[in-house]
Parts: structure tokens; sequence; C-alpha cells
């Protein structure tokens, strides 16, 4: 209760917040726009928080919280790695560990028309992009960018593909580059697809080079910036230890 | 009843926000589309859609012996929440740890004829708790002396099986349930048990009773039980500010919290249940529905009065 | 009243220690441990998983509590205590945001030392916490029991819970940290984590007692927010 002092908003940001924390006070904020990412709610006059999480504010306006989950929430424009579980004759039905599973029209695809309509067997893992998500229906997906074309969306062959979290996918795509990754890349060669559904992909030339990937990648979650950079060091150490 | 309270309704809307799709609509329609929106209505006017003020109660009549093949039972209806109490007498053996006491056991029924919610083949989910919460009130409120139901200490008590039924759900379930168990154990009368040659307890029927009385009998009589502080209840809906006592189950499904406090005859709190539910009680609204508690058990205590004096008259 | 000294030296008012850890279970989507002192409780959380089951109003989310008892099968106790959870835990998630989907929580006792459903509670708000499911506010839940003196202690271990003569379990919403001042954040008069989500009681006591139980049921409540917070803090740090 000693917390009941008043607290300004700036003081909360980048700080861990639970639900039920009050961020913003709007009645006091006439005129302004601002707005609001994951994990936040307008309850009547105030911005209230519904997950645990590190709040974060992005200027002029923008706020959400971070946090990371094993479970993924749609949400439009976002690119994520979906598995096909079922084809029907306008849709496939893919999980990309929502709620529900999401719909890809048959002819979301770079010029796609009834008489080109690709052929996926169940189980083919996709990177594509969500274009609709609104709660109480399937969201759904596209294998095109904003403009139609095909850019990197499709399917992904061979490679492996392991889960993880949102936290973890967010951490790999952000700029910039993580330095995990970038240490790996100073080393290796390797084709890597990141969803923000906590799902990641990996080809390299040799089996061998994506477990090393893969390995290093999960280890990598709860890791900071220098312990990474440490961790991809002995894991490299102990490969040529290993093999001479 | 009804219809008095829906022309309310539409003269009460009219004056209201005029562009509102509800004034366009019907009374019924309006009802289904807008359950909580139909109830704020006549909250703010301080009436329900029964035409009870917020604190009242719905009738309530006890009626006793029902069953003639039980030795106790009683049919309680609230509204038109109807439950049916039985309770049938069994000599065992008691507990190593307690000689001398007797045994209660509880069970609630709740048959799919009781409500469009329960399908036949598939239990409800409420029976077991509401069971539960019936055996914690009874057996802590201290109603029954258990040692009252021995026979012989260490050898012989009475069991007694009380099976409630629900006949027809129509919400504040739990109160229907305790009036009608502590109407059939005031109804109750313990058998005559006689010991028998082999010095087993046997239980005499009818015609025996006169010759046998004097041989050996460990009951002389039939007797009735002596009750203590009986526990009553009240169930009450909360939404807002609002405090709806005794809820229908229209009323418990649309405003879903519920709280049922139970006071025994010495005003003293046997419970006070409230899980969960989307309104937060604060300290006040606590003994705003205790207050109302205290006015039902005087209600109920004069029903149940009434009713064994009847029986006694007949 | 005289201080009455407790089995293991705790004053009144002294909660056991209390251990909380979250994501210890690979394959579900949210699990937490919850400990206070000998009790524990071992909560999990699947989903939300698309469809609610019958009976159930699919314009909201369900929850569905499952109680997994230390050894043994499940009774009226189980059933009782799986349908006051599923009620709270309601109460706290926002079930708006997924509609018609079914978030289910497996509630595993691992060991009951007292305080048993409170510690479940807990368990399964920092459970639903690390599940990322959303929610109004948290929950913190405690047991207070009230002797035939009317002596009133807090977290009673199995021993003092059978030989008190009455207990109250009380669930409150947590202290939250807000930007309002602290008249706007009133609800008539009353902080919000005044008022109570929960309370199941046994045994017979006087109205002023279990008045007496709330309040202090909610100074507790305090101290087991800070905690929760706490803990869920140091837990976000080693993530980044």
């Amino acid at each position: 209760m000693e917390e009941k002092l008043s607290v300004s908003p700036a003081s909360l940001v980048d700080q861990l917040v639970v639900p039920g924390d009050v961020i913003l006070d709007l009645s006091s904020m006439a005129n302004q726009t601002i707005k609001l990412g994951g994990g936040l709610r307008q309850d009547g006059d105030v911005i209230s928080v519904i997950k645990a999480g590190k709040l974060r504010f992005s200027k002029p306006n923008k706020y959400w919280v971070e946090s990371s989950h094993k479970r993924y929430v749609p949400s439009v424009e976002d690119h994520v790695l979906g598995i096909v579980v079922d084809c029907k004759a306008d849709n496939f039905l893919v999980d990309i560990k929502g709620p529900s599973l999401a719909f890809l029209p048959v002819l979301a695809f770079e010029g796609g028309t009834r008489r080109n309509i690709p052929k996926f067997q169940v189980g083919a893992l996709l990177y594509v992009r969500v274009v609709k998500a609104n709660p109480s229906m399937n969201p759904e997906l596209s294998c095109t960018d904003a403009s139609g074309k095909a850019a990197e969306f499709g399917l992904l062959k061979d490679g492996y593909m392991f889960e993880s979290s949102t936290g973890l996918s967010r951490m790999l795509l952000s700029s910039p580059t993580c330095p995990v990754l970038e240490d790996l890349g100073k080393k290796l060669s390797f084709e890597i697809a990141v969803g923000l559904n906590g799902r990641v992909w990996v080809n390299a030339d040799s089996p061998s080079s994506i477990v090393i990937v893969a390995k290093a990648i999960m280890n990598s979650e709860f890791l900071s910036a220098a312990q990474q950079r440490i961790m991809v060091k002995k894991l490299f150490d102990k490969i040529q230890s290993s093999t001479v | 009843m009804f219809c008095g309270k829906e022309d309310k309704l539409e003269t009460m809307e009219l004056p209201n926000d005029s562009g509102d799709l509800g004034s366009e609509m019907e009374v019924d329609a309006f009802r289904r589309l807008f359950p909580l929106r139909f109830y704020e209505r006549h909250l703010a006017e301080s009436i329900r859609p029964d035409a009870r003020p917020l604190s009242r109660a719905r009738d309530t009549t006890v009626a006793l012996g029902a069953v003639a093949s039980a030795n106790g039972s009683a049919l309680a209806k609230i509204g038109s929440t109807t439950m049916l109490a039985a309770i049938k007498m069994e000599v065992m053996t008691p507990s190593v740890e307690l000689p001398d006491e007797g045994c209660i056991a509880i069970e609630f029924h709740m048959p799919p004829i009781c409500s469009p919610l329960v399908r036949p083949g598939r239990p409800a989910e409420v029976a077991p708790v509401v069971s539960k919460q019936l055996s914690d009130t009874i057996l802590s409120s201290g109603m029954i002396n258990l040692k009252e139901l021995s026979l012989v200490s260490g050898k012989a008590a009475w069991m007694a099986y009380l099976d409630i039924y629900c006949l027809d759900a129509d919400g504040a379930l739990f109160d229907a349930a305790l009036l009608s168990a502590v109407a059939a154990f005031s109804h109750l009368q313990i058998p005559v048990v006689s010991l028998n040659d082999d010095g087993k307890i046997v239980m005499l029927s009818e015609e025996q009773d006169d010759g046998n009385l004097d041989k050996g009998a460990v009951n002389k009589e039939k007797r009735k039980i002596a009750l203590s502080s009986i526990p009553f209840s009240l169930t009450c809906v909360l939404h807002k500010n609002y405090i709806l006592a005794d809820p229908t189950a229209e009323e418990e499904s649309i405003m879903e919290t519920v709280v049922t406090v139970v006071l025994d005859s010495s005003n003293q709190l046997v419970s006070l249940y409230k899980p969960g539910g989307p309104v937060l009680a604060r300290t006040s609204v606590l003994q705003d529905c205790v207050a109302l508690t205290r006015q039902r058990i005087k209600e109920l205590q004069n029903i149940l009065d009434e009713a064994i004096s009847g029986m006694e008259v007949d | 009243m005289g201080e009455m000294v407790r089995e293991d030296g705790r004053t009144a008012n002294q909660l056991r220690p209390l251990n909380c850890s979250r994501n210890i279970l690979n394959r579900a989507h949210g699990s937490a441990r919850w400990r206070q002192g000998d009790t524990e409780v071992l909560a999990a959380v699947y989903g939300p998983k698309a469809g609610t089951k019958k009976n159930e109003n699919p314009e909201k989310a369900c929850i569905e509590v499952i109680w997994k008892p230390q050894s043994g099968q499940i009774g009226k106790l189980e059933k009782e205590y799986e349908m006051i959870m599923k009620k709270t835990l309601q109460s706290i998630c926002i079930l708006t945001v997924n509609p018609n989907t079914t978030t289910s929580i497996v509630v595993q006792v691992v060991h009951d030392d007292g305080a048993l459903l409170p510690c479940a509670v807990n368990a399964a708000c920092a459970a639903l916490v690390d599940a990322g499911i959303p929610m109004k506010h948290l929950a913190v839940a405690i047991c207070c029991c009230l002797a035939e003196s009317g002596y009133l202690i807090l977290d009673p271990t199995k021993l003092e819970e059978q030989n008190m003569k009455s207990l109250a379990y009380l669930v409150f919403p947590n202290s939250t940290t807000s930007v309002c001042t602290e008249e706007a954040s009133l609800v008539d008069g009353e902080p919000m984590e005044h008022g109570i989500i929960t309370s199941v009681t046994h045994g017979v006591m006087l109205v002023d007692n279990y008045l007496h139980c709330l309040e202090r049921g909610r100074a507790a409540s305090a101290k087991l927010s800070d905690f929760l917070r706490k803990s869920l803090k140091s837990q976000l740090q080693s993530d980044s």
C-alpha cells in the first residue's frame, strides 16, 4: 500500500508491470493520442496492464508490455512459421500456435489463381504473414507481402524447426543483430527463419552446422549479450577440441 | 404479477435515452438480447422483473412428511426452486475413535428434470459442491449432537442418510437445500430398536411395537431429535452497488457474483461463501448481506415453526 | 488476549517462508510452483485452446480447473476446490479477449501442510501470469484460523488447522502500482485491493470475528502481493 503514492508514467517505463497496474490516467491527458501495444487495455479512464512484463515506450506515443510466452496470440503483420494441418478446397488450415487454427486461402500466393493452387502436404512448414486477426474468428494468413509479391514467404524445405518462446523470437529479430546470430554468422553459413510465434527454422549445408546453430539459439534465451558471446565461443571450442 | 411489471418497463424506457435501440424493441426481445441492461433498468427503479423489491426473498413454503417411507422428510420451496429431503436411519457400528457418536451422510442430487442445464447421463457439476457445502454447514453448525445418535457405546449407533433431491433448480439452490434438510431433521423420528437374543440391534416394525416394548428396547419409543442452533442461509447476488436477495437462476447467470451467508439461530456466522465473481465485495457489502440474512432467518424460523405446529395438529 | 505460542515459533501474523518459481514445466504453456512452508502446489496452464465445453458461454473464454490430489481419487472436497478455483480465476482473467477458447489449469498438490486452497490459488495465479493469459489483476490468497478464544492466526499448518475452531480462506486482489492519485483509485472510499474476490469459511464464528479475519487477511495480502511482484521481477530480469 506504500506504493499507492502517485507514480509518474515515465518511472514505470522499462520496469516490471503486473496485471492490474495502471500506467496512464487518460483524464489527465486531454487531446493526446497514444498507441497501445500488447499487454495493455483501456479500462474506463485509465490504461491498465493485463500481462506481466516490462513496460516499453517508444517515442512519441507507443506503449506496450514486453513479455515472453510459449503461446502465440495472432496479430496483424506478424511474420510467423506455420505448420499445415489440413488442406481444404479454399483454405489450408495452418497451426501457428495460437488459440485456433489459421486459414491460409489457396489464392493468397503471388499470382495465385484457381489454376495454380500450390500443393502442400500435411506437416509442411510455411513462412507466412498474418493478415487478419480478430478475436472470435480464425486468423487469416497470406504467403505474399502487402504488394502481392512472394517476397521471402512460402514453403521452408529441409532444415530443422524448433519451438521456443515469443521472447526468444523477438530477440533474434531485434536490430542490431543479436550477438548469438552475429557470432554464429562469423563462423558458419546458415539460413534462418524466425516466426514471431516462437518457432525458429534453421538450414545449413551440413547437419552438424544445423545442430550447432539450433543448440546455440536455444541456449541463448536467458543469457545477456556478453554471456551469449561466451556461450557461442565455448560451443565452438568444444567442437574444435572434439574434432581434433 | 408479470404483465404489470412489463408495462412499467415500457413506460420507463421512453423518457430515458430516446435514440436507444431498447425503446423500439419488444420487452421480451430486449430481455433476451440485452439481459444485463434489462436488469439494470429494473435495478435503477429498485425493483426486479418478478415484481420483488431487491431485498425480498421469494415465497417460501415447507411441507413436512412428504415421503412416507422415510424416517423424516420435507419438501421445501423457495419460489419455484423445489427440494425434497428425506432421511433414512440405519444402525451401524460406530468408529473406534468416536465410539459414542452417530454419523450423518449427506448427499445432494440433481436429476436431469431439475434444470435444462443438466443432461441425462452427465452428473451436474454443482451437485457434489452443494453436497459438500451442506455437510460442512450442517456438521459444523452443531445443530445435531452426534452423541444423541448413539445407541450402545462402541457397539451401535445411528447412521442418518440424508438425501436431498433438487426437483426444480431456479436459483438459490443451497438455501432451499439447507432449508429442506433442516426441516427433514425436525420431522425426523428415530425408530424403535431392540436388542435381540444374539445381542444384535434389530429394528422393530410397527406391528411388533406393542409386544416387544419392554423386552430390552434400546429406545423405548419413537423420539424426536433435539436441534440446537439451527442454521439458515440467504444467498445474495451482487451487481455494481446493488444487492439482490434470493436470486432466481436467471439472475444468478446474468449477474455472476453470488454470496451465501449462513447464520445460526444465535446469529453466529456458520459460513460466508463467495466463490469469485466479477464484483469485489467490500466489507460494508458483506455486512449488508449479513443483515439481510438476519432478517431472513427470522422469516425462515417462523415458516419452519408453522410447518412443525401444523404437523402436530394432525 | 494473551500471545499464543505457535508450534513453529511464528507470531500470529507471521506467514511461513514463501517460495515461487515459474516456467518449470517444459511442455505446459505456463507453470508455477508455490510453496508456503511445507505446503507445496504445482500449477500448469494449457491454452487457450479452441472451443468451449457444453453449457459454457462461447462468447467468453472458458477456464477449466483440474485438481490433482497428492494421492488417491478425487472426491467432493476436490470438486468443491475445483469449483472455487474456477470461479476465482474466472473473475481475475479477462474472458473477452479470447472468446470461444478454453484454458485448462491443472493443480497438482505436492504436499499439504495446511492452507492448501490459498496456496493453490496463489500457484494458479502465478502460472496464469507465466502463460500470459490476459488478467484484470492478480489475486493473493490467505488462510486465517480462529481459536475458541477468538485468537487469530494466519497461514496455519495442517496441525493448527485441525486444532482450531474455525477458519476462513480469503482471496484479495493484489496491490497495484498506479499513476493515478490515491483518491482516484479508490472504489467508494476503499482501495480496490480491499474488495474480496473469494471467501470460504469453515466452522462457526462471530460475525465480528470474521470482520477481524478480513482485516488481518488484508494486511497479510499486501505482504503476499509484494512477494508476488518481487518474484515475478526477479524471474523477468533473468530473461533479458
